[in-house]
């Protein structure tokens, strides 16, 4: 961690508002982005970013400075994505896997040659929002935050094995869009 | 594309990774707003630096300093007054004139520079007066008690002419003054200083018709200061005369600012029952001193200056005896008051004890009879406290090491010993915790308290009160989040619940010294440091008691007398 980064959680800790506000400035595009796939939308996102912001702030004076502080963030923002998800989950709407619309995920990706195709992020991004919430939530503790499937299990209250079971439907579903976008061609992800 | 489907996790983590994206541009605008209200919410006495503190006292200190100063007292009323004289009890205004009946002696006392004439007929008075066209001169002795300007009068000299209303500068002017009229009235003369007559007020409901008529020697001065000459005109009606004697504030003002300038008439002594003639000095000297002192008191610096230096002395203030009665609380006294009181209480639970901060609004209905005060009233509390919760769990813990073997080689040089490669490998093991969080919870009350008061003191508008009493407080609404704890490195094993539960009334004992400034005759308002004692727990603890609860706090609030 450097002095400046010290320097300014140290402020955030006093409660000053032009720390919070440069810590804010720092973070928030990567955390932005870390919200994005936990949501369906971006108001969601929103909503989770500006909820996960005020829980760092209350409790950044609980940083021990072991370790990554955008690590730590990371994890209350994930957190804070997990909670919302349950407090809102009664209020969504579950589409059935079969039903789920993938017709408006093929377009815009680019061919870079006869046998490579390059999807952009923002459409990788879109087939994890458009997952169902179990399969979004674990595949995403799984893939992006390196979780065990016990700590998944613990982290959202399922078993184990309901934790394996819908990571692998979810890789599943995953691979099938991503085989109507491309076809039996090669994928590129740069 | 089977390859690809095996790396479905490569694909997505490899193409979101550090993937960014910059939020809304009013999103940190709501940030900073919620975090606002949170601090506000979380506010607590105790985290407020030395430097706020101090900064809020003064602030405090100053405005209470403001609005005393600026409150305008009634000696300004007095000199407000217009010259009709229809308020009661006004300070400047005679209290009582009367003649002496013909042939008595003019009686008259001096005390303590106030006069006052003595004349039983009136009607005889006036009938000697009227067999006479000379005018009179007398020693008038002229009471008024309430009016600071008579307190430096000297002398005050009343000439009675029963032809003229008017005061007739230019008459006086041709008058010699007699040691004795020449009616051989007994009405004496007497001058103790030479001062010189500068205003007259006639008394037009007077069955008396009254003139003045004054020294030769004042009369130059007189027209100096401004008094303005009066005609003689027989036919002059008391209200001419006051409006010609009449002055507008402003120009009492400049007379102030600028005592060598002249006024152009006079209106702060005339009413409609008396006739007073006032000196010039008498006029300067307790106009300045009146006037001049609210001037001065009104100018915060010059209050603010004087405290620095350790000289300020709280302005004298003088009061009407019908408004005494109502501050001195000789009446019975109906007034509502409104109010609100951050308090921060003292709350000892099972697992922790926390200092917390509620918040009460409420109304208050008050009876005052002379010294004492019956209070009741509705309040509605916003309380905080803690919720404690005793998280077990178990961590991954490092609990020591060994050597791991990985190869091992005949050593060359000596065939019969082996070298063996060991690495250091970590033994882990799941370690049990535990760990105490606490949740924000939050109860609304509606409370009732009855109090019974008795005023300690009483100094000019402001008052003090000794109450207490008790305070019965209804639970209306919990809000009692359960833990949402989460730790990645952590397997929770269960969750305790150690927050007893609220009781759904309660019983305190209120004790509170009010201070009460009064801004006007019905508009006051309050400051009054509380102390709240629970005759019990707010808990309700099966098998075990807790230490009663307690808070301090402070009720700032208007209150309205009926």
């Amino acid at each position: 961690m450097s002095d400046a980064e010290q320097i300014i959680i140290e402020d955030c800790i006093k409660g000053k508002r032009h720390a919070q506000n440069k810590l804010y400035k720092k973070f928030a595009p990567a955390l932005f982005g870390l919200c994005l796939r936990y949501a369906r939308s971006r108001e969601e996102a929103e909503d989770i970013l500006q909820e996960g912001f005020i829980k760092i702030f209350s409790n950044i004076r609980n940083f021990r400075g072991e370790g990554s502080f955008e690590g730590w963030m990371k994890r209350i923002m994930v957190n804070t994505a997990i909670t919302h998800n349950k407090q809102t989950l009664k209020h969504q709407y579950h589409a059935d896997i079969v039903t789920i619309e993938e017709s408006h995920l093929i377009d815009e990706v680019e061919q870079k040659d006869e046998n490579t195709i390059k999807i952009p992020a923002d459409k990788l991004l879109e087939m994890i929002q458009n997952l169902p919430e179990g399969y979004k939530m674990v595949f995403n503790l799984y893939v992006f935050e390196q979780y065990t499937h016990k700590e998944i299990a613990d982290i959202i209250g399922v078993s184990v094995n309901t934790s394996k079971s819908q990571l692998s439907k979810a890789r599943k579903l995953l691979t099938t869009r991503i085989a109507k976008i491309t076809g039996n061609q090669k994928i590129s992800i740069d | 594309m089977d390859k690809e489907y095996n790396k479905i996790d490569d694909i997505f983590r490899k193409g979101l990774e550090g993937a960014a994206e910059q939020p809304p541009a009013g999103l940190w605008r709501k940030i900073s707003g919620r975090l606002f209200w949170k601090e506000v919410i979380r506010f607590n006495f105790t985290n407020l630096s030395a430097g706020w503190t101090s900064m809020v006292a003064a602030g405090i200190v100053a405005g209470a300093l403001l609005v005393y100063n600026l409150t305008p007292t009634v000696t300004e009323k007095g000199t407000n007054q217009n010259s009709t004289g229809e308020k009661t009890g006004r300070p400047n205004q005679v209290q009582q004139i009367e003649y002496p009946p013909s042939g008595e002696k003019v009686d008259y006392q001096q005390k303590a520079g106030t006069v006052a004439i003595v004349e039983n007929d009136t009607q005889n008075s006036a009938k000697n007066l009227s067999s006479d066209d000379h005018s009179i001169q007398e020693k008038v002795p002229v009471n008024m008690p309430s009016n600071p300007l008579n307190q430096q009068n000297k002398s005050s000299e009343i000439a009675q002419n029963h032809q003229n209303t008017a005061i007739d500068a230019t008459k006086t002017q041709n008058v010699e003054q007699p040691s004795k009229s020449k009616t051989g009235h007994p009405a004496e003369i007497e001058q103790t200083e030479s001062h010189k007559t500068l205003a007259a007020t006639v008394n037009p409901e007077s069955s008396v018709p009254s003139g003045i008529r004054q020294q030769p020697s004042s009369l130059e001065k007189s027209e100096k200061v401004g008094v303005s000459p009066i005609k003689n005109e027989e036919n002059l009606t008391t209200e001419q005369v006051r409006q010609q004697l009449e002055i507008s504030q402003l120009e009492k003002r400049k007379l102030i600012l600028n005592p060598g300038k002249n006024i152009t008439g006079i209106n702060q002594y005339s009413n409609s029952d008396d006739l007073l003639l006032l000196t010039e000095k008498d006029l300067m000297n307790n106009t300045e001193r009146s006037l001049g002192k609210i001037q001065k008191m009104h100018t915060l610096s010059f209050t603010i200056g004087k405290f620095l230096q350790g000289k300020y002395k709280p302005p004298q203030r003088e009061y009407e005896d019908n408004l005494m009665d109502k501050y001195r609380g000789n009446n019975h006294i109906l007034s509502i008051a409104a109010y609100f009181a951050p308090e921060m209480t003292d709350y000892s639970r099972m697992a922790s004890s926390s200092r917390e901060q509620n918040c009460i609004g409420g109304l208050a209905m008050s009876y005052n009879s002379a010294r004492y005060l019956l209070q009741g009233g509705v309040e509605l509390s916003y309380s905080n406290d803690l919720g404690d919760y005793m998280v077990n769990m178990r961590t991954f813990d490092s609990t020591g090491y060994y050597n791991n073997i990985g190869s091992f080689t005949i050593d060359p040089d000596n065939p019969d010993s082996v070298i063996f490669n060991t690495n250091t490998v970590a033994v882990w093991d799941s370690v049990h915790h535990q760990s105490l969080e606490q949740t924000q919870n939050h109860y609304t009350y509606l409370q009732f308290p009855f109090m019974v008061g008795y005023k300690a003191m009483e100094s000019g508008v402001f008052s003090a009160y000794i109450k207490a009493g008790p305070c019965f407080s209804f639970l209306l609404n919990r809000q009692e989040p359960r833990l949402n704890y989460f730790n990645p490195d952590a397997t929770i094993q269960n969750i305790d619940n150690f927050t007893p539960t609220r009781l759904n009334a309660s019983i305190q004992i209120l004790v509170s010294l009010s201070l009460q400034f009064q801004i006007s005759d019905n508009i006051g308002i309050m400051v009054e440091p509380t102390y709240r004692y629970y005759l019990r727990s707010v808990y309700d603890v099966q098998g075990g008691t807790l230490k009663n609860p307690y808070g301090i706090g402070v009720r700032g609030g208007v209150f309205y007398n009926f």
